[in-house]
């Protein structure tokens, strides 16, 4: 039994290695990171969307910065409860280069209800304004809230799907995406 | 890819919801198929609930001891019930703790409650692959073949759902074969975790790698390689063992 078992892990680990060998990744292959997709490893998808001032405002303009994206909606209880931390985030991090932008998703909302819901709670973050719901669909947006985090060569690092997020996890985040 | 499954105004998160119903499947199993390894039901239900809560508990904590300083007038989002507060592998350590505590307290035999969770394991598993598959997870590298996926910009090969069937395959095994009376304890669970590395080896080259080394080397699969040799060390340790036991005995 013993002297049997040992020739069968043995013919497991040089097959084992041998696989090994012959399925090494072709150097030449195009990385995730240069490929458009809202995935982690990936490029984050561009896009341009307007603000509340109407001005153009583009992901590409933020390359070399680390970027915080918060999809959400003024209806969306849980985009609602973890607007503030959000807030504070960016009050915090206002010296360094990292950036936090909402997009509302504006296909299904209102702007006079985002501006109520902005001027109500002090929110001062950018809102972009996604009104035909193109950047939503772009970036998979299955459910509000959803927030990507990009690091400085706009590579994703984290999706989380879902809400409300703490304060303590976007610091953690932002800490992670400034030092990376 | 399906992260979410919307039911009118709910939004049910896929991955989670799969892992539950493993966790499910996996806890009947344990249920029914513990006694075939002369274990009591009550320590292994014991074991799973304590691990389960100390694991869970085990990862917030985990997560905080990373960066104590983020929660800083923050305290209650150590309560916060979102899982991306959560560190797996501090849970899996914290959790494995507690369930070798909690069978040292009750003397049981090692090896043959690492055998009876071979069943949750075993159901576990294609949760697990089938989880990343709906979060998009994992994904595999790009691919002609017909039964191709496509995502991410191309069709790819639906490397968990080849790691869900491998798992699925595994587990109908263990359930017709364990326990093989002529092997010593432990054996099962050694069989299983040696077969799960050597298709994870397999089927992990269909994998987008994560980290590539020198001359296109997957770290991933080596580190997979070295826990399949160290998984065949012990299990031909225990064959020697319960050999040699056996010896000892017959000189008696």
């Amino acid at each position: 039994m013993n002297k049997k078992s040992k020739i069968i892990s043995i013919t497991i680990l040089m097959t084992g290695l041998a696989w090994i060998w012959l399925s090494r990744f072709p150097v030449d292959s195009i990385p995730a990171s240069l490929v458009e997709a809202p995935q982690v490893g990936f490029s984050a998808p561009d896009f341009t969307l307007p603000d509340l001032d109407s001005q153009e405002i583009s992901l590409s303009d933020y390359r070399g910065s680390p970027v915080i994206l918060n999809f959400w909606a003024s209806w969306c209880p849980p985009c609602k409860a973890e607007m503030p931390a959000f807030q504070k985030a960016f009050q915090e991090y206002a010296g360094s280069d990292l950036q936090i932008i909402a997009i509302n998703a504006t296909n299904q909302d209102s702007i006079a209800a985002v501006l109520s819901f902005t001027e109500e709670h002090g929110i001062t973050i950018p809102i972009l304004l996604d009104q035909t719901g193109f950047v939503s669909k772009e970036y998979l947006v299955h459910s509000l809230p959803t927030t990507y985090f990009i690091g400085k060569d706009g590579t994703i690092k984290e999706v989380i799907i879902g809400g409300p997020l703490p304060l303590s996890l976007l610091r953690i985040q932002a800490n992670g995406l400034i030092m990376d | 890819m399906f992260p979410i499954i919307n039911l009118g105004p709910l939004s049910i998160p896929t991955p989670a919801f799969l892992l539950i119903l493993g966790y499910i499947a996996g806890s009947y199993l344990l249920e029914k198929k513990s006694s075939l390894f002369s274990m009591a039901s009550e320590i292994i239900d014991r074991a799973l609930w304590i691990g389960t809560i100390s694991a869970l508990i085990g990862a917030r904590l985990s997560y905080i001891a990373g960066a104590p300083s983020a929660f800083r007038g923050n305290i209650l989002s150590i309560l916060s019930l979102n899982p991306a507060l959560l560190d797996p592998v501090g849970g899996l350590l914290i959790g494995g703790a507690a369930v070798f505590l909690v069978i040292s307290k009750q003397k049981t035999d090692y090896w043959l409650f690492l055998d009876s969770i071979t069943f949750f394991l075993g159901a576990m598993l294609p949760a697990f692959f089938l989880s990343r598959f709906s979060a998009g997870n994992g994904f595999g590298i790009p691919t002609d073949l017909p039964w191709g996926v496509f995502l991410w910009g191309v069709e790819r090969h639906p490397v968990q759902i080849y790691l869900t069937i491998a798992a699925l395959i595994l587990l109908i095994i263990i359930i017709a074969t364990a326990p093989i009376k002529e092997l010593p304890p432990g054996s099962t669970f050694l069989i299983f975790i040696a077969a799960t590395f050597s298709y994870l080896v397999f089927l992990t080259a269909y994998q987008e790698p994560s980290n590539i080394l020198i001359s296109g080397f997957r770290s991933g699969q080596i580190i997979l390689w070295l826990l399949l040799l160290f998984a065949l060390i012990l299990l031909n340790f225990r064959f020697k063992t319960s050999i040699t036991k056996v010896d000892h005995e017959i000189e008696k």
